[in-house]
């Protein structure tokens, strides 16, 4: 028992080294490239980290509030890079699905990272810059409890997936950058 | 770090064992209700005594608790909570006062019992038995853990071998995501704390008896076990055991003692009832939720075996065949498309389908080209379902060039 015991407690200290390694720099205010297929013109500075395809924007904290890109998903990406069991649990993306399907995916995304008692609404279409795109709201809890809101854009290019999440506490940081949000996808220009 | 899974951690760390060394022998002295089972177990409206250690795992237990209280995936459906809490009390008896239910929506069977009294339960479990006295077998069962005291013997022998509170901080602040995305991991922890035979022994035999007593079946019981034995056959994945199974092991063995001492108890007049209707009412309005639980664990040929018995035990039909294409389509291996129509076809003749179903419809016609049909199907979910939140997608969807 000592031995497996020792061994789960190394490998979480592991996990727990690893997820303190995240870097931040600044970016913005201004216009902003996106991995060579859109720019954005954000008005306020964020704090930025990114890994793979994913990148995190953030002004309080990102367990307040994020901004996450996800950039360009090709055949068989999983949604969001995640360690340990979730990874399998992750749904992956397929260049064939229908909107309803992407929409499928995210909340799946979205419950393999831990939203609780996820609702959506309001799936509408709505441009991602040129091209035809489309957006919906959600309301999640985190395990503690704490009450969450979020908006997604997506839009498909040349196969690829791009997604725009805005998540945020219910009480005040979501609310806090919501309409810089919006300005900045008012402002998408494909490359 | 006072999160719900610290919480969960230390209820698993409470409700789990290492051997006990208190050897148990089973009565065969008739049962008398509310008659102590042995010595040491707790009595009704009981709390310990406030300078014993027992004392200070109540205190630890209590804060735990707090955060399970406004866990973000605690159940909070009224008339679930009231039924479940009911049948709890059925089976408690003069215990009632001293159990707080909690359901927290993770989807794998498990229900835990803290030595202080707070119950936790799986809507995994719920999803999995099938009437009132299959549910309130496991209810009995933990509520023999507590009656008899496991949870305070296993606390204390963990304590001398390591600080539980320190290794399960560790756990949980390593844990970043959600329940869905941990299972494993927290099968893991938990095994690593399994009771020990002499405990499920013990609980095995009390849960029955109070059950029975309570007026239900005790012929209920082992079914329990032996459809969680048969999911777990059918998972070729072995991604996870049933987290149910790594704190209560060896149900191959138990079931034939189980099996055994449920015949000699109806033979001695304990024939209770099943309850089948008070369950499906309480349970089947969220059925579909925890159903789209289990597929976001994406263990598919478990889950497939799990709809298949719910199908034969024929509640709601419609609703299961629709899932189980739901299965086929997020699946999507070779010849899933035709398995998924095929199974949304049986829905669409039996009982109680979602609007939805033909939003799925739709979908596999548009994956095989076939836009008329698909469109037809989506105007029929349209008319069942005209104020669906995804209309406007579904409307431009619907365009000939869309």
């Amino acid at each position: 028992m000592n031995v497996a015991t020792n061994r789960v407690v190394v490998l979480l200290a592991v996990a727990v080294l690893a997820a303190a390694c995240a870097k931040f720099s600044l970016v913005g205010p201004g216009r902003l490239e996106m991995a060579d297929a859109y720019t954005v013109d954000s008005p306020v500075a964020w704090n930025e980290t990114s890994e793979g395809k994913v990148q995190i924007w953030t002004v309080d904290g990102p367990q307040l509030q994020r901004l996450t890109f996800v950039n360009g998903l090709e055949d068989g990406d999983p949604l969001f890079e995640t360690k340990g069991d979730s990874a399998e649990n992750m749904p992956r993306y397929n260049s064939a699905m229908t909107p309803l399907e992407i929409k499928e995916l995210i909340e799946a995304g979205l419950r393999v990272s831990g939203a609780n008692q996820l609702e959506t609404s309001d799936f509408r279409p709505q441009a991602f810059g040129s091209i035809p795109g489309y957006r919906f709201e959600f309301s999640y809890a985190l395990e503690s409890g704490l009450e969450n809101e979020g908006t997604a854009l997506a839009a498909k290019k040349d196969g690829k997936l791009y997604l725009i999440l805005y998540t945020g506490t219910r009480f005040y940081y979501y609310g806090k950058h919501k309409d810089d949000v919006e300005r900045l996808i008012d402002t998408i220009q494909i490359l | 770090m006072r999160s719900p899974r610290f919480a969960l951690a230390i209820l698993i760390a409470a409700g789990v064992a290492t051997a006990s060394c208190a050897t148990y022998e089973p009565s065969d002295q008739p049962y008398q209700k509310g008659a102590a089972f042995r010595d040491a177990d707790i009595a009704p409206a009981v709390h310990p005594a406030l300078d014993t250690d027992e004392a200070g795992l109540w205190m630890t237990m209590e804060e735990a608790e707090h955060d399970l209280k406004t866990a973000g995936n605690l159940v909070r459906d009224e008339a679930l909570n009231a039924y479940v809490k009911g049948v709890t009390c059925k089976v408690a008896g003069p215990y009632c006062a001293d159990i707080r239910v909690y359901i927290l929506r993770v989807p794998d069977f498990n229900a835990m019992m803290a030595p202080n009294g707070a119950l936790v339960v799986w809507t995994g479990l719920l999803l999995r038995t099938r009437n009132e006295a299959q549910l309130a077998t496991i209810l009995g069962h933990e509520i023999g853990h507590y009656i008899e005291r496991h949870s305070v013997e296993r606390w204390r022998d963990i304590r001398t071998k390591t600080d539980i509170l320190m290794f399960f901080s560790i756990a949980t602040s390593a844990a970043g995501v959600g329940y869905v995305g941990n299972l494993a991991s927290i099968g893991v922890l938990a095994s690593i704390y399994a009771y020990s035979r002499d405990n499920e022994r013990e609980a095995d035999d009390v849960g029955l008896k109070i059950m029975a007593d309570a007026g239900y079946d005790p012929r209920e019981a082992p079914k329990v076990w032996a459809r969680l034995i048969r999911e777990e056959e059918a998972d070729e994945d072995k991604k996870s055991r049933i987290v149910f199974f790594a704190t209560h092991p060896v149900p191959e063995e138990r079931l034939d003692t189980l099996k055994a001492e449920a015949e000699r108890l109806a033979s001695t007049g304990f024939q209770g009832g099943i309850g089948v209707d008070a369950y499906d009412a309480a349970v089947l309005p969220l059925r579909a939720a925890f159903l789209r639980d289990e597929l976001d664990l994406r263990r598919f040929s478990r889950t497939e075996a799990l709809l298949n018995m719910l199908i034969e035990d024929g509640a709601n039909v419609g609703e299961l065949q629709f899932y189980r294409g739901e299965l086929y389509r997020l699946r999507n291996g070779d010849g899933d498309l035709d398995r998924a129509m095929e199974a949304y076809r049986e829905a669409e003749n039996s009982d109680g389908p979602p609007p939805e179903l033909f939003r799925s419809i739709a979908l596999i016609h548009m994956k095989k080209g076939e836009s008329v049909e698909a469109r037809e199907a989506f105007s029929r979910y349209l008319a069942l379902k005209p104020d669906a939140e995804d209309r406007e997608m579904i409307r431009l969807m619907m365009e000939p060039a869309g």
